[in-house]
């Protein structure tokens, strides 16, 4: 079953094009990475996904919804974890969960067991009730994560999830993406980290608004004929 | 509903936990009752003035007296040259100059009239022409004086038009009586507009906008979960805005308090109404302040708050019309001091309440939760 | 020096890049200083009032007319009791009610003299004074002309000269007050909100972490500013000068030497508060307190500063307003050369390097 199956997707501002006729398609539960330097048109892509933007032309059917006419219905289904961090500051872990669970509809009692399920399984149990503000940038993406998927989407969309946090951080965040797509959610998740590629399923890159390369990452490594996806990067952009 | 009550819910726990926003609510109306009353006094009481006695007669001293005994001037004495008055006048010690002139008794005597001449510092056009009005007021004074005691026979034999003033709506004649009303006014519109328009385009340039929008939640329910917040804070604000009013300057509310209390709350409903709709246009934080800032400038120019309206041009009294803080400004001074009642009211509450719908249904149109 | 001029660059694209807030920065002034100078007269015309005419009889009639023709008043209602008063006063706005007593001609021919009852409404009491004095005004002329003689029998002629500002134009009195205001929210507000959004957003870490001194980081913000609020600044006298008629008695240099140098005050209060605040609301806040609000009410622009209790007064003299607003209006009105204000100079220099100071120390202590 396919959770995402984008056709001829394309963005324009003004006379720019950031994102121009792309095309792929996401299976369920996999994980699929969009890779890319900065500015090659990711964000706009995600946004066009989660129903952030409206593309120029094209479409995208999203856990079988048309991001042109259903939007509404595909926010219901969907999890975001934007590129910025975007938990409000001021307020507790707890009353962060609550709120975004609450908009999601998720009943009161069993919104509170699954917020005290996820902070555990974060070993954040006794943090609840401490400011946002005042815990450390690796602890807030995750965190920013577990309030992602709290209402269990059937995809979620992660921009960037990682920039700025530490390499162990990193590692321990791709462990709870695993443990998401174990359960059965899409993940979609952009990067420019070359070595977190390595964990998706499957990855495509993405240049000037293009889709250049897609295909899992032994299949593109052989491809190219080296030994990292990293290289088939610095190789690709040497082309 | 559950949704909106939790959004109500975050409202608030951020409201109380930013010590600053918190400090405004409170702090703010403490510090405008205590400094506006004080200071927003336009009321010209004393004006310094000097006289040039060329004449240096009895009569010449009696007006000079005259002018010392008014309660309105101070007198700074008499003094021999112009160029040292013009002087005092550059450096701010006197407002008035009396000229007397030379034969001024004779001519007085004699009833073949005499002029004097008086030089206003006039940048400060309201203190120049109040002044001036009191210059005619002593003067007329005196002449009266001078007929009866000396005997001279002009104005006996002439009729008199006198006039006695009684003062109405504030009887102890008390400035504070007017300003203390608009601190209210200023107080609901500061948080009307100011504080919610900031809030939400905080979000926007903090981001966490998207994340709101990127969910199922609809537009007016996240509107209304901003709403509803902050027009219960300004009807707090209000609340406690009469109170220190009572107490601290004992000005009690002539007119029907649920009367005051509705339409202050139609009032902050436009205020809301016109703080998201600037929200939603600008792009960040110091572009909604600007707008904010600048409206609320003309808003308060243009109610007669510190300023009469009756002098104004014709087009500035149309564009009045659109200004809520008028509307609202007559209500509270009418409510206030007047003791109005609410049918005397029924225009400026429909007026009021045509702005409220008119600017919410534009802010809930410009506010986009996806874009193009 | 370098670093300076890098940051400066990336402050001024910041600016032009944000159109909108460059346009308000720049239109904002301007269209204060026209409605402020439009709207705002002390003279009130065709201002309503009621006339209660008890009397009914030519003289009355007379004095009715004479007052309608003034042009000060517009007669709205001739109510015929007490009672009735009280509603105009409600329903119609009257600003004033004048009570004609019974048999007015009679006590004019036979008693020499007739009183009138005037009933202000003193919710303004400035309004309420002023046209007290025209109805005195024009009593004044009706007895006179009922008495048929000139003014000059036996009464005095009084000629008045307005020093200063001849045809009593107000503008005179606001366009010190908005040029101060504006430097204070172009220079002080806009810097120090500009720099609380670069720490709200994140950036000032991006910037703090280079190389360049803090100083610069923060002065290469506040100096595009500075240029801005010089050009409202300029273009605020040059509207008042050329649409209002304003004079410019003293040399144009001094005027301007005395603008950059509360510019520099206020770009220093800027600093001071950047100093102290995290967010933007925050700069905003302190910003309109403890800066604008004062301003206003304590730098005797638009209130009298000898009415207020002494703390106020004491008060007024910290704050820099005061002393530009007096030296301001000596060198365009009364044509102060430099020695006349020096003192005011000094004095705002003097606050400058104080703030600088502090808020430099601040600054150090954030390493």
């Amino acid at each position: 079953m396919q959770s995402i199956v984008a056709k001829d997707l394309t963005k324009q501002f003004g006379d720019f094009t950031a994102v121009n006729h792309i095309n792929f398609s996401v299976e369920k539960g996999e994980i699929f990475g969009f890779l890319g330097a900065n500015g090659a048109g990711k964000t706009t892509a995600i946004k066009m996904m989660s129903g952030l933007l409206l593309p120029t032309s094209g479409d995208a059917i999203v856990g079988g919804y048309s991001i042109r006419t259903d939007s509404k219905q595909i926010k219901r289904h969907i999890g975001y974890m934007s590129q910025r961090f975007s938990l409000y500051n001021d307020l507790t872990i707890f009353e962060n969960m609550q709120l975004f669970g609450t908009v999601y509809g998720i009943p009161a009692k069993e919104l509170k067991d699954r917020i005290h399920q996820s902070l555990s399984k974060l070993k954040m149990d006794d943090q609840a009730n401490s400011l946002v503000a005042s815990i450390p940038l690796g602890w807030k993406q995750k965190l920013a994560f577990a309030t992602a998927i709290l209402h269990r989407p059937e995809i979620v969309f992660l921009d960037e999830p990682t920039s700025g946090v530490d390499p162990i951080v990193r590692r321990e965040f791709w462990k709870l993406i695993y443990q998401a797509a174990a359960s059965g959610i899409t993940i979609f998740v952009t990067t420019h980290y070359m070595d977190e590629a390595e964990y998706c399923h499957r990855i495509s890159i993405m240049a000037e608004g293009s889709l250049k390369l897609i295909g899992t990452p032994s299949e593109l490594k052989q491809q190219m004929g080296v030994d990292t996806i990293d290289d088939v990067f610095v190789k690709f952009v040497k082309r | 509903m559950r949704v909106i009550l939790m959004l109500i819910k975050k409202e608030f726990l951020q409201v109380f936990r930013s010590p600053l926003l918190l400090s405004i609510l409170i702090v703010a109306p403490m510090v405008q009752f205590i400094l506006f009353p004080f200071t927003a006094d336009y009321e010209i009481k004393v004006l310094d003035i000097a006289f040039i006695d060329n004449d240096n007669s009895t009569l010449s001293h009696n007006l000079i007296n005259e002018f010392s005994a008014s309660k309105h001037f101070r007198s700074k004495g008499i003094i021999d040259s112009k160029s040292y008055a013009d002087k005092l006048m550059k450096a701010d010690k006197i407002d008035f100059l009396v000229e007397i002139p030379l034969d001024f008794e004779k001519h007085l005597i004699c009833q073949d009239g005499t002029t004097i001449a008086i030089t206003a510092n006039a940048i400060n056009t309201v203190k120049a022409g109040i002044g001036c009005g009191y210059v005619q007021t002593v003067i007329g004074d005196y002449l009266k004086e001078i007929s009866e005691n000396t005997g001279l026979t002009t104005l006996s034999n002439t009729a008199q038009l006198f006039t006695t003033n009684i003062y109405w709506y504030n009887e102890q004649m008390n400035y504070r009586n007017l300003i203390v009303p608009g601190i209210l006014v200023i107080l609901v519109t500061l948080i009307g507009a100011y504080v919610t328009a900031l809030n939400l385009v905080r979000e926007k340039e903090i981001g966490t906008i998207e994340q709101i929008n990127v969910t199922p939640i609809k537009k007016w329910q996240f509107l209304l979960g901003k709403m509803i917040p902050f027009w219960i804070l300004g009807m707090a604000e209000f609340i406690l805005g009469l109170i220190l009013m009572k107490i601290i300057f004992g000005i009690n509310v002539q007119g029907s308090i649920p009367a005051l209390l509705c339409i202050t709350a139609i009032y902050l409903l436009v205020m809301l109404g016109l703080g998201f709709f600037i929200s939603a246009v600008s792009e960040n934080q110091l572009q909604a302040m600007f707008i904010v800032f600048f409206l609320f400038i003309v808003f308060v120019l243009l109610s007669g708050l510190f300023t009469p309206t009756e002098g104004m041009p014709e087009w500035a009294e149309k564009i009045n019309y659109l200004n809520p803080m008028s509307f609202y400004m007559e209500v509270i001074k009418k409510m206030v001091l007047k003791g109005c009642q609410w049918a005397d009211l029924k225009y400026q509450t429909i007026v009021l309440s045509v702005m409220a719908v008119i600017l919410n249904s534009a802010a809930m149109l410009s506010y986009k939760d996806s874009s193009k | 020096m370098k670093e300076l001029r890098m940051i400066l660059h990336k402050e001024m694209i910041h600016i032009m890049r944000d159109k909108i807030t460059l346009f308000l920065v720049l239109a904002i002034p301007i269209m204060l200083v026209l409605l402020f100078g439009f709207t705002i007269s002390t003279e009130i015309r065709n201002a309503k009032i009621a006339i209660f005419d008890q009397a009914k009889d030519s003289q009355s009639q007379t004095l009715i007319d004479k007052i309608s023709s003034s042009g000060y008043f517009q007669v709205v209602a001739y109510p015929e009791t007490e009672s009735e008063i009280d509603q105009d006063f409600k329903d119609l706005d009257i600003k004033l009610a004048i009570i004609i007593p019974p048999n007015f001609e009679g006590s004019l021919e036979n008693e020499k003299m007739a009183t009138l009852q005037i009933i202000d409404d003193v919710s303004d009491l400035n309004v309420a004074s002023i046209l007290n004095n025209y109805i005195l005004a024009i009593c004044h002329d009706f007895i006179n002309e009922y008495n048929g003689q000139g003014l000059e029998d036996g009464s005095i002629d009084i000629v008045t000269n307005m020093l200063y500002n001849p045809e009593a134009n107000s503008v005179y009195m606001f366009v010190p007050g908005i040029i101060t205001l504006i430097m204070i929210i172009v220079t002080a507000l806009m810097s120090s909100i500009t720099l609380a959004r670069e720490k709200e957003t994140g950036t000032m870490r991006m910037l703090l972490i280079t190389p360049v001194k803090k100083v610069y980081v923060i002065v290469g913000k506040v100096i595009p500013y500075m240029g801005l609020s010089l050009i409202s600044t300029i273009m605020i006298i040059v509207i008042s000068v050329f649409v209002f008629k304003m004079p410019i008695n003293g040399s144009i240099a001094l005027l301007l030497l005395l603008c950059i140098i509360f510019m520099f005050t206020a770009a220093s209060f800027g600093m001071m508060i950047s100093a102290i605040s995290k967010t933007q609301i925050d700069a905003m806040m302190v910003t309109m307190m403890g800066l604008f609000l004062p301003t206003v009410l304590l730098s005797g622009f638009l209130f009298p500063l000898d009415n207020m209790p002494m703390i106020f007064q004491i008060l007024a003299d910290i704050f820099p307003a005061k002393w530009f607003i007096i030296a301001i209006k000596d060198v365009m009105i009364k044509g102060s050369g430099f020695f006349d204000i020096w003192k005011y100079l000094g004095i705002l220099i003097l606050m400058a390097i104080v703030l600088i100071a502090l808020s430099l120390g601040n600054v150090d202590k954030r390493k």
